[in-house]
């Protein structure tokens, strides 16, 4: 594992580079695994993107480093300053997320190729921190979510033609879904493989209203749920708090690859 | 008085008082049974300490907890193990003190070689770093494009 970020003049070096020298290696067996260090791919399956996130978490830090299968570095953080001295732990980043008619999957997958990803840092004390990632783009096909049974809307926004968020009225709202058990049809690799591990499901429920001081504001309800449950009952206070709500249903698969699904219903008619 | 009110009327007063919440609970917890006046800047604080029917006035001179965290760094970085070495120049990190400068640039020729990588990113972090960063040559490969 490489440690050294800095490369010192040629003075400097020759200074260093005495008798005494000692291999910088020399503690590398000790190293520490992170907690958690996952590489994954999201494919939003409404919108029509994808893109990559990671997730690494572990003893305190100040340098952490990615390197893609080929070992090649795709990431690098240094902290700096007054917050070296205190040191990281947890780090996640989504990357950005171009439509399919920017970036066609295939070229998205070429870009991020299937294998073992390391993901390395520094204590502050100078310890190596490693743990490797496996990378694939096996894709969960997307969840088919209903509403008190009634099937998911197809187009949200009120200002596009096939407008179809559906409306309902009832004492408790229920989003369901059938469990995942196949890849992606059309997307990744394999396509239309069944075997699909599911490590959870997430269901996240937003709803958008004014405060009582005329401000906008953005409820969210969000629920990890795991494999064997397939519905969830969204709190009556949750939705005391408006009538538009738009929710997602995303399955995550053992490698932490996920597919959301993106749909809205209406509790009150609004008249139009 | 109050030594709350006297506090208060002490930072009101001091021109470069800084936050030492640190220093000033570990007064409170060992005089809170007196009445005194702490005086806190740059340099560290000077605490007053008012007589009372048992003991005479006094005065204490304390160095702040920001300083006394400079100055358990410079001790770990004079340590044998690099590892305490490393931490101490970490804790050092940003920090504007020559102390912390001095030290950094003595520990570019340690014997190991994350040592001397932690002391040029330290040089390199300080706020007055710049001029010693470029005569000795140290290029910060993390700086933007």
């Amino acid at each position: 594992m490489r440690t050294r970020n800095l490369c010192l003049g040629a003075g400097i070096a020759a200074l260093a580079a005495g008798p005494v020298a000692v291999l910088a290696d020399d503690y590398d067996e000790d190293e520490i695994p992170w907690e958690v260090a996952e590489v994954f791919f999201e494919l939003n399956d409404t919108d029509g993107d994808l893109g990559i996130h990671a997730l690494v978490d572990g003893e305190a830090w100040k340098r952490l480093q990615i390197e893609d299968a080929d070992e090649r570095k795709m990431l690098g953080v240094s902290v700096r300053s007054r917050l070296r001295r205190q040191g990281l732990t947890e780090i996640f980043f989504e990357s950005a997320e171009p439509t399919f008619d920017e970036l066609a999957p295939e070229t998205f997958f070429m870009r991020f190729p299937e294998g073992t990803y390391e993901v390395e840092g520094i204590t502050l004390e100078g310890d190596e921190i490693e743990s490797e990632t496996e990378i694939t783009h096996a894709m969960p096909a997307p969840p088919v979510p209903t509403v008190n049974d009634m099937p998911a809307a197809q187009q949200c926004d009120d200002e596009e033609p096939g407008f179809d968020a559906p409306f309902i009225v009832a004492d408790e709202y229920v989003i369901a879904w059938d469990e995942v058990t196949m890849t992606h049809p059309s997307l990744g690799y394999p396509q239309n493989a069944d075997g699909l591990v599911v490590l959870n499901y997430e269901v996240v429920v937003e709803a958008e209203f004014e405060t009582d001081n005329g401000e906008e504001f953005t409820s969210v309800f969000s629920v990890i749920l795991p494999p064997d449950v397939t519905e969830m009952t969204i709190p009556e206070e949750f939705m005391d708090q408006a009538e538009e709500f738009k929710y997602e249903v995303l399955v995550r698969e053992e490698s932490w690859n996920q597919t959301a699904f993106e749909s809205c219903f209406l509790t009150e008619d609004d008249g139009d | 008085m109050h030594c709350g009110a006297l506090t208060g009327l002490a930072l009101l007063l001091a021109g470069n008082a800084f936050a030492d919440k640190l220093l000033r609970d570990q007064v409170h917890q060992q005089y809170k049974d007196r009445s005194y006046m702490l005086i806190e800047d740059a340099n560290g604080a000077r605490l007053y300490l008012f007589a009372n029917e048992n003991t005479a006035a006094s005065t204490l001179s304390l160095p702040s907890a920001e300083k006394s965290l400079v100055d358990m760094a410079l001790d770990k970085v004079r340590q044998p193990d690099a590892r305490a070495r490393i931490r101490g120049l970490t804790e050092l990190a940003g920090i504007d003190d020559p102390a912390a400068l001095d030290a950094a640039v003595t520990l570019l020729m340690d014997p190991e070689q994350k040592v001397r990588d932690e002391a040029a990113i330290l040089i390199l972090d300080h706020p007055k770093g710049a001029d010693i960063a470029a005569a000795l040559g140290l290029i910060d490969e993390d700086a933007e494009d």
